[in-house]
């Protein structure tokens, strides 16, 4: 139980840095309470909105494998 | 450009999609840097297969079976969820998604049901940005008791937000 408490305050931990968070093999429970913790990382205001740079770097991406 | 319900270049594919598809990542994984990656795989590996001009509905189609895939994938991977673990049928209710406003939409409506002391750590964390040592002050907790709470309310969450969609 001490584990997975720490697995999931770890992970909370990175998604409110917004950090790419840690990974590890999950319980059903945890994986329930990882979603969970995703959907309500994205409820601030503007939070899930992409940043302009990162948009044009994926078109630029996009440009190179399209036919 | 789009002309009628067709789409006739991947500019405008990318430009209709892109911001969509980022949300609905961001919503799913919660965080930047992986809903990054994630939109770029969803568009580098879809669009290559699709052939211009094709209707609207259909490129929205397979972009859709993409993000399925790349978040199925994403899932497995790392947290080693088993293919009927992860939520991929539910993709269309997500692209409905709109801005997000604290306390509103289903993460707000999820809150609203929890019983007190797991929707106020839950708000305290995620809403109000506390680390775990002030909100464990808040609830005149020990910051221990605090991830045991968190852990819980993340649960009984989940089940509350698997009863919203079933």
């Amino acid at each position: 139980m001490r584990c997975r408490v720490d697995r999931i305050a770890a992970f909370v931990e990175d998604l409110l840095h917004n950090r790419r968070p840690c990974r590890f093999k999950a319980s059903p429970e945890e994986m329930a309470a990882v979603h969970a913790a995703a959907e309500l990382a994205s409820v601030r205001p503007g939070a899930d909105l992409p940043n302009r740079q990162f948009i044009e770097r994926v078109c630029a991406n996009i440009e190179m494998v399209v036919p | 450009m789009v002309q009628g319900a067709l789409y006739t270049d991947w500019e405008t594919v990318y430009e209709d999609n892109v911001v969509r598809v980022y949300r609905l990542m961001f919503s799913r994984v919660g965080n930047r840097p992986d809903a990054e990656d994630l939109t770029s795989e969803v568009f580098v590996k879809s669009l290559p297969n699709l052939s211009l001009p094709s209707p609207v509905a259909q490129v929205n189609g397979y972009i859709n079976v993409a993000i399925r895939s790349v978040l199925a994938d994403h899932w497995r991977r790392h947290y080693g969820a088993p293919l009927a673990d992860v939520e991929v049928e539910n993709i269309g209710r997500a692209l409905d998604l709109r801005p997000a406003t604290e306390g509103t939409g289903r993460a707000g409506r999820i809150l609203a049901v929890l019983p007190d002391r797991s929707r106020a750590i839950l708000e305290l964390r995620f809403l109000r940005g506390c680390s775990i040592k002030e909100a464990a002050r808040e609830m005149g907790v020990s910051p221990g008791n605090a991830k045991i709470l968190q852990y819980r309310a993340l649960r009984l969450a989940a089940e509350v937000g698997e009863r919203m969609l079933s």
